[in-house]
């Protein structure tokens, strides 16, 4: 029974051949016994976490995201007020009572710079999850299957990557209005192609793997062998993606918003630092901590991008 | 070179379809969009009937089927004609051929700033590689990699404009100066120093990454030692043999860069007030004027692809490998 072996096959295992002529009953017995003497234990650098730790930039970039996030979360209850209402002393400077000053209308900028975190992030995850799931539905199959699919589909990814897509979701959400998710969607879907050219090289040198062969010699169909075994293997190279996607994201959304385009009902820091270009002459704060958040959660998440990228391929770490 | 110019025409036939799909996402957003022509000249008027106004339609082809309506507006493009936009009283292509030339010369200043910055950083930062003058450039690299744009922009305007009173914030000349000659291209040059920083600036950081990654591969490369072993001294290797092969990564990606620096100038251009694509696409979006902003983004798009295929020639003249290479 082919399909048999097949699904039993865990990615793990794949990557050893001999354990595919096992019979699945000298299978349980090996597993047993190894179990039984107990796993060596791993070198540090020999866990993903212990590579990932020597990478600095990378354990401080976690932590400001991590701390980010907390903060974000928790944006209803930190607040000082609300960043809608508005105050009686406009254009204040940082003082203990607004720690961040105020802008023109006598809000306070902290409560906004807080929830504009919280849209900054849900639009940057948000947005980069879609731009990676496409891209590894259109990269994977044209790497995997290669020839006429990949040829095809690889003209159109580069096409999409010439076109000036910001110029689109631009006028796209100017004419017809952009509500969170609209926004959300439209980054998503305009973000796939760098993605889609990583994960197709990558499922590309992986088809000819041994593991992947073995699969396909014991009769798994095309959507196992992808699904079971090459994406698992291609996941180093898919997660810093990630993380770098929505880095861009929230640039992206921090753009659109500063030319004014975007949703009217939510906080968005790119949208306060338009204003802030008309007072900044008077208030070098409106510009200043809209624009460091913005800066420090990207930088943040480039260089967990860069940690990652270092622990899962340390063969090619420095480069 | 036979082979060269059979590689420009398959490009050339290769984009070809990339315009007409850019040409069919334009006919779609125009007739998707909220309210026809008609209703937006003369709805607000009030005194034109629902009779005259679907009289006007009929004149203005509207009831035609989509499939008359997508070749009438093709046939427009093709002619030149992009629209006209009412709330500027003209065409739209008069409106943006008269900004072209900032956006030209604030992008070419740019490009070159970065590219010549970014490709010292990056040979600098490989030559030297894992020391500390490496780390150095690593981190300011990836501080002008995580640097938004616009952010970036309003900061050089606050130290170097505001605070210190060098340079000018907006414009790309001072008002009501007569100068002429070299006092005017001073002039122009002292307001393209900020712009043009602040657009370069991703890029810069882009192309030093890329050029010090593609760098050490060719260091590693036996070539390389095969220099060194005859006796050549580091800066004939460095320049002559590794920079010459580690230059073609850099090439493909300024290429796609070129697309992603027009949105860098939209921003930059809204920031300054320079008086380019970038800023006429802010003054679009402001004014709500669809007509304006569907013309830029057809003009871009044609621009964009065109630079791309401009790169792609260039490429292969720098490495003929790739003429030889099927598909």
């Amino acid at each position: 029974m082919p399909e048999d072996v097949s699904v039993s096959l865990r990615p793990q295992e794949t990557l050893a051949l001999p354990s595919l002529i096992h019979t699945s009953a000298t299978a349980q017995a090996e597993e047993a016994t190894i179990r039984a003497a107990g796993r060596p234990a791993l070198r540090p650098q020999e866990t993903l976490w212990g590579r990932y730790k020597t990478h600095k930039g990378g354990v401080a970039g976690l932590i400001v995201v991590f701390s980010l996030t907390g903060v974000a979360c928790l944006a209803p209850v930190l607040a000082p007020s609300d960043p809608f209402s508005l105050g009686d002393s406009a254009l204040s400077a940082p003082s203990s009572l607004h720690l961040m000053g105020t802008d023109h209308l006598g809000r306070d900028i902290l409560s906004a710079v807080l929830w504009g975190l919280r849209i900054s992030l849900l639009v940057g995850v948000c947005a980069a999850l879609i731009a990676v799931v496409l891209g590894v539905c259109i990269g994977g199959p044209a790497g995997y299957f290669g020839a006429r699919l990949d040829n095809l589909l690889m003209r159109a990814t580069d096409a999409f990557m010439v076109l000036p897509t910001f110029f689109l979701v631009l006028i796209v959400v100017a004419i017809f209005g952009g509500s969170i998710w609209k926004l959300i969607a439209l980054i998503g879907i305009t973000n796939w192609p760098p993605v889609a050219r990583l994960v197709r090289a990558e499922f590309l040198s992986l088809r000819e793997r041994d593991f992947a062969l073995a699969a396909k010699a014991v009769g798994a169909g095309h959507i196992l062998i992808m699904w079971r075994h090459i994406l698992p293997n291609a996941l180093p190279v898919i997660i810093p993606t990630l993380s770098l996607r929505t880095a861009g994201a929230i640039i992206t959304e921090a753009s659109l918003s500063f030319l004014g385009v975007g949703d009217p009902n939510v906080v968005s820091l790119g949208q306060m630092l338009i204003n802030a270009l008309q007072f900044m002459r008077m208030a070098w704060w409106t510009a200043m901590f809209p624009g460091l958040t913005i800066f420090v959660i990207v930088l943040a998440l480039n260089l967990i991008g860069d940690g990652l990228n270092d622990a899962f391929n340390p063969r090619l770490k420095g480069r | 070179m036979p082979t060269l110019s059979i590689y420009i025409v398959k490009r050339l036939l290769q984009a070809i379809p990339l315009i007409g799909f850019v040409m069919a996402i334009n006919f779609w957003i125009i007739h998707a969009a909220p309210g026809d022509p008609v209703t937006y000249l003369y709805g607000s008027l009030g005194e034109v009937s629902a009779e005259q106004m679907h009289k006007l339609r009929e004149q203005m082809g509207l009831t035609q089927p989509l499939s008359m309506q997508f070749f009438r507006y093709l046939r427009q493009l093709t002619q030149g004609d992009l629209g006209f936009s009412v709330i500027n009283r003209k065409p739209v292509l008069t409106l943006i051929l008269e900004r072209l030339p900032a956006t030209a010369v604030l992008m070419s200043a740019a490009f070159v700033f970065s590219v010549l910055f970014g490709g010292l950083w990056g040979v600098l930062s490989a030559v030297k590689a894992r020391t500390h003058v490496d780390y150095w450039v690593t981190i300011v690299s990836l501080f002008g990699y995580s640097m938004p744009t616009f952010w970036l922009g309003l900061l050089l305007i606050l130290i170097f404009s505001l605070h210190l009173g060098w340079l000018p914030t907006m414009g790309m000349v001072t008002l009501g100066s007569e100068g002429t000659g070299l006092a005017a291209l001073t002039d122009v040059l002292r307001h393209l120093v900020l712009p043009t920083i602040t657009l370069g600036a991703y890029n810069l950081a882009v192309y030093a990454r890329l050029l010090r990654a593609s760098m050490l591969e060719v260091l590693a490369q036996d070539f390389i030692n095969t220099a060194r072993a005859k006796g050549l001294s580091g800066k004939a290797i460095y320049y002559k043999h590794a920079l010459r092969n580690a230059l073609l990564p850099v090439i493909t990606i300024a290429g796609i860069q070129i697309g992603f620096m027009f949105t860098g100038a939209v921003l930059t251009e809204t920031i300054f007030a320079w008086p380019g694509m970038g800023g006429l696409t802010y003054q679009a979006l402001l004014q709500r004027d669809y007509a304006l902003l569907m013309g830029l983004f057809f003009m871009v798009s044609v621009c964009v692809i065109v630079m791309s295929l401009i790169t792609d020639v260039l490429y292969t003249i720098v490495d003929p490998r790739i003429r030889y290479s099927p598909g």
